[in-house]
Parts: C-alpha cells; structure tokens; sequence
C-alpha cells in the first residue's frame, strides 16, 4: 500500500468528487436533521427556527421507551437467530461439495434481491388462518382447528431473521470457510464427538466473528420499517415505523428528526460498548 | 495378539485407488515410519488407522479388537497434524489439557497433568501463554504434549516437522524419538523425509503408489533394497542395467565379478559411496569419461558416464580428504566391492 502524501495540491483533485458527495448527500442533510430536532413544531407540517429540548424531553415517555424497548428486542432476536441458526448452517456449508455451496449461496442472494414487500405478504399468507401452516397444523392433528400466527411478535421475528439470515451467511461464510479441516479432526483424535468439536472448539474460535456478526445484523435490523407493519401488531412496531409515522402521517418533522438522532446514537453507543467488551475478550 | 494389525486395507477416492492391498503389523512398543513420496497413500493409510477416513476394504486390529467402524473420538489415539491443528483461543495449558477436559478430567489434576507433559516436551511453565506467543518449535512441543497426555495406545505423527526449518526438524527428530523411547508409546509417522524415517524408526515402510514396497528396519532399506525404487528413493545410488552369466555382471563401461548372482538380465544398485577409484583398467572395473566435479567438502563427487542406456553417468562419491586426481575430461577408472552391490530382478 502506498501511504505518501501527494506531493502538489493537484494530487488531491480525485478525492474532491467523494468529497463533495459525502457533503452534500451526507453532512449536509444529517446536519439539517440534527438542526430540525431542536426546531418548534407547530403543527400541519410547519415549524418555527427557535431552539428547544422540547422534541428530546418527549422521548423520555413510557410510550416511546417502550417502542424503543421493542426495536431492540426484536433487533436482538433477531440477531440471535440468525446466528444460532446461521453459524451452523454455514459451517456445513463450508464442509459440503462445491456444487452444494454454489447451491445454497445462490439461494441465500436471491433471498436477498427479493422485495421486503413480497417476503412480508409471504409470511402473512403462511401464517394465515385460512391458507397457512395452521391449515396443515389441523389435518396434522397438532391443533383443533386452524389458527393465525400473524400479526404477532413471533411473526415479526420470523420474517425479519428471513431477511437477516442471508446476510449471517455471507458475514461468516469468508470466515468459516478459512477453518483448517485439521482442526475439528484434531479434537475428534483427541476425543471429542463431531457435536462436541463444534461447540468445544469451532464456535469459541469463533467468537470474535460471531459477535461482530451479531452486531452487524442487530444494527441492521434496528432499522427495519416494513416487515414489523405488516406482520406485527401496533404494539410490535419499532422505532423506524414510529418515526416515518411522525414524519409523514403527523408531519411533525421536528420529533421525527429527534426520534432518528436518538435511535442512531443509542445504536453507535451501543456498538461501541459490544466492540469494546469484544477487544477486551480477545486481549484476555 | 498386541499391537496393530492392518489387515489386506483398500482405500478408493471414487475411481481411484489411493491404497491396494496394505498389510502392517505394528508390534506395541514400536516406532514403524510411513515413508514415501507424496500420493504414495502413505497419509490415508495413517488418516485410516486414526478413524478420520474408512477404509473401502480390509480391517484394522488393535490389540486383538477390530476397530475398523470405531469412530476417531473413541479410538484414544493421539494424533500430530501437519499443521499441528492447535486451538488458536485456547492457552498453551488448555490445548495440553483438552483431551482431559472432554473428559471430564478435574481441573487440578489437569493442571499437574499439563505441568508433567510440558516438563516432558521442555517448555516448562508455558502453560498460560497464548498459541501465537510460540515459536514454530515451540507449538510443535505442544501439540505433541497434546497427543501423549491420554498416554495413547497409539501415537500418530502426520509429517509434523515439514514446517521446520532444516536445523530444528532435526533436533525434533531426535526429539521426538527419544520421548518415544522413554514412553514406549507404539508409533505411527508419516514422512517423505527419509532422514527423518532413519532418524526415529525401528521400521521404515515404504510405499509408492499406493503399495508397500519394501518393510525393514532403516539400515536394511538402505543397504538391501528390494527394488529399484526402494533404491532409488532411499539415499543416492546408482542403477545399472545389464547382463549376469557364470557369476560375472556385463554392462556399460565394463564387467563385474558377481560371485553366485542369478544369471539373466538384472539391474545392480551400486550406492556412490561404494565405489572407489582405480589405478588403471581390469577385469573387476566400470570405466567412463569423467563429465563434473564437485569437491563439497566432506566429500567429493563425481560424475561418470559410461555410456549408460538412459544417460545417467554413475555417481561416485569419495571421502573428503582422499586425493581426487580426475578432472572433467579424464578417463576414470572403477572398482567396486561385490559385496556392497545390490542385483535387483
């Protein structure tokens, strides 16, 4: 890597045009937000330039600290279940022919280049009382009579870790598929069952991957808008629906700039302290 | 019966066929080396031994019970991988102690376990370092530590010293041995290094493509090999094609007497070492043009054509101080000792 500065001011020219994008598209518009949130709303869209907490000291209600407590549950979920159910998956994949990987791989993109849209009116109709499992779930005996899974906070989960398990997948594939085969036969010459190998050596040589992972995919489904609408209750909606609701059915523009700062900074502080603890895991 | 049988073992990798026929008996106690160039099968045969791979044919014995279908994990071996295979999160104790914690093994007898196992392979008070804190030699130690620390019935070593450099791999192999010796632990290695295999083994089993060429111990491999390749793969030497009648070898550059040697077309494996100068032309000498010198200190080479069929010119190798008056060019006049010849089929 070449780490010379340029020498004339000529140099710097290639840099100027991301420059002025992350400044116009970037500083520019987050700097209006953080601006918007300390404005006065006065109702039907309009707003008055003078300073004030007023859109901060409404967050603090039980109302809104539940929907944030709802964002981050469902975030957290999430997360978890994409890893518990990805990591394993992964690893066998890794372990599987080639042609089984390519497989799975084109599977798990083209999960990806679905519409959130679509995946949302999927899962409803699946969990629907008249066309979904629970139809099954009846001639299978299991239930006396067909039932609705949706909206419910377990169809939101279901749903969202739907779209975040492609992304657990390609987060750890590059990883797992580094792991010397040697490694799981070594701990099985020593002793371990296969089962035991995984999860004596293959998931705590992990650790750091598998909580960057987690993070990665908690931060991007804290965010998610669509899936918690049309598969949850009112109840179940995250902060992101909270939001684009102030901001476009309330038109109180102010708060919905106050909502998103505080959703991104809680989101930044707590990636710092995850990767904190995770530097510190690794030094001990 | 103690020790390990392998039993008439087959090993196919869809159609093609990685061992034929492989039968070794291992006594207890025993350091038998697998040596071989790489693709001779001489890993499957050890990965088929350890449980990692089955067989497609055959049995594998261990002190009288078939363990063919025993799984790896139920086999108590202890293995050495190529790549040593240590866990990269654990400490320098831990992967000492992981086959003890799988089995439930309490934690402070682990530790003196641990302690007794790092004095044995010299690196004592290293248990609580970290993996990249070591230096190549060092992980070595530890991964063998890892291996004997169930005082395996069996101790496989899957060429773990090819990653040294040249020095170290020599004193682990005298290493290795000599912690073998003192275990008596019955041991399996694989290598392509033959000094390696002359190095550690009481039994050297060469093998090429996947056949068994030649079972012995080290200086008989070397003095008598069966065949050509186990000549040829073995050391440096020199293989002559030619013609035995009435005790006499007839080949380019000259004859040999041969005394009692089978008549008919035979092949001698003459190693460098065993042929001397000449002062001049005789019955008993191979004579030839001398096409390269190489004085290398302890010893000084030369190369002879005889007119050998597949232009390989005989190598001759004298002690380093002997007077070499031969120069590139001259004829060059030599006799060998009948008794250090070998007459392959």
């Amino acid at each position: 890597m070449i780490q010379s500065r340029p020498r004339t001011p000529l140099g710097y020219l290639p840099i100027l045009l991301p420059a002025f994008a992350l400044i116009a598209f970037y500083i520019v518009p987050f700097g209006s937000m953080v601006g918007m949130s300390f404005f006065h709303n006065l109702g039907g869209g309009a707003y008055e330039e003078v300073f004030t907490l007023e859109n901060y000291a409404r967050l603090v209600s039980p109302f809104f600290l539940s929907v944030l407590g709802t964002s981050f549950e469902v975030a957290f979920l999430v997360a978890l279940f994409a890893i518990v159910i990805g990591f394993p998956f992964t690893y066998l994949l890794v372990n599987a022919r080639r042609g089984t990987q390519v497989f799975w791989l084109i599977v798990m993109l083209s999960v990806l280049s679905l519409s959130e849209a679509i995946i949302g009116f999927a899962w409803s109709t699946l969990l629907s009382r008249t066309a979904g499992i629970g139809v099954l779930f009846e001639a299978l005996g299991l239930t006396e009579k067909a039932q609705s899974y949706a909206p419910s906070l377990g169809a939101v989960l279901a749903g969202v870790t739907y779209i975040a398990m492609p992304y657990a997948v390609l987060l750890l594939y590059p990883i797992l598929s580094r792991i010397e085969p040697d490694i799981e036969q070594a701990s099985r010459t020593l002793g371990a069952s296969p089962l035991r190998a995984f999860f004596n050596v293959i998931v705590p040589m992990h650790r750091t991957p598998i909580v960057v992972s987690f993070v990665m995919i908690f931060v991007f489904t804290l965010g998610s808008y669509l899936l918690p609408q049309i598969l949850g209750r009112p109840t179940n909606w995250t902060l992101s629906v909270v939001i684009s609701d102030q901001a476009l059915l309330q038109s109180n523009m102010p708060f919905a700039a106050a909502l998103s700062i505080f959703l991104m900074t809680v989101t930044i502080l707590l990636v710092l302290l995850v990767t904190l603890i995770n530097r510190k895991g690794a030094k001990a | 019966m103690s020790g390990l049988i392998v039993e008439n073992v087959d090993k196919f990798y869809g159609s093609v066929q990685a061992l034929s026929d492989i039968s070794l008996i291992v006594d207890n106690g025993q350091f038998v080396c697998l040596l071989g160039p790489s693709g001779c099968g001489k890993t499957s045969l050890l990965r088929i031994v350890a449980g990692l791979e089955d067989p497609s044919a055959g049995r594998i014995v261990l002190d009288g019970a078939d363990i063919t279908s025993k799984p790896a994990h139920k086999r108590d071996f202890g293995m050495v991988f190529q790549s040593l295979a240590l866990f990269p999160h654990l400490s320098v104790g831990d992967n000492i102690a992981y086959p003890l914690a799988i089995r439930g093994v309490p934690k402070d007898k682990r530790r003196a376990e641990v302690e007794r196992l790092l004095d044995l392979v010299h690196l004592p008070g290293k248990a609580d370092r970290a993996i990249t804190q070591l230096s190549g030699g060092q992980r070595q130690r530890v991964a063998i530590a890892r291996a004997l620390i169930m005082q395996p019935k069996l101790f496989l070593l899957d060429e773990p010293m090819s990653a040294l450099d040249a020095k170290l791999r020599e004193t682990m192999q005298v290493e290795v041995k000599r912690l073998q010796r003192d275990l008596g632990v019955t041991s399996l290695l694989v290598t392509h290094d033959q000094r390696e295999a002359m190095t550690t083994a009481d039994l050297v089993v060469v093998m090429s493509e996947g056949k068994i060429q030649q079972v012995a111990p080290p200086i008989e491999i070397y003095r008598n090999p069966a065949n050509a390749f186990v000549a040829d793969f073995i050391g440096i030497t020199n293989l002559i094609p030619g013609r035995i009648e009435g005790g006499r070898f007839e080949g380019p550059g000259g004859a040999l007497t041969l005394p009692g040697a089978k008549p008919g077309n035979a092949t001698l494996s003459i190693r460098p070492e065993d042929i001397a100068l000449a002062p001049q032309a005789g019955a008993d000498t191979l004579s030839g043009t001398v096409t390269f010198v190489r004085h290398l200190g302890a010893t000084t080479e030369i190369s002879v054509d005889t007119g050998n069929a597949d232009e390989k010119d005989l190598t001759v190798s004298l002690p380093g101080r002997t007077h070499c008056p031969l120069e590139v060019g001259d004829t060059a006049h030599l006799s060998v000792d009948p008794a250090s010849v070998v007459v392959l089929g």
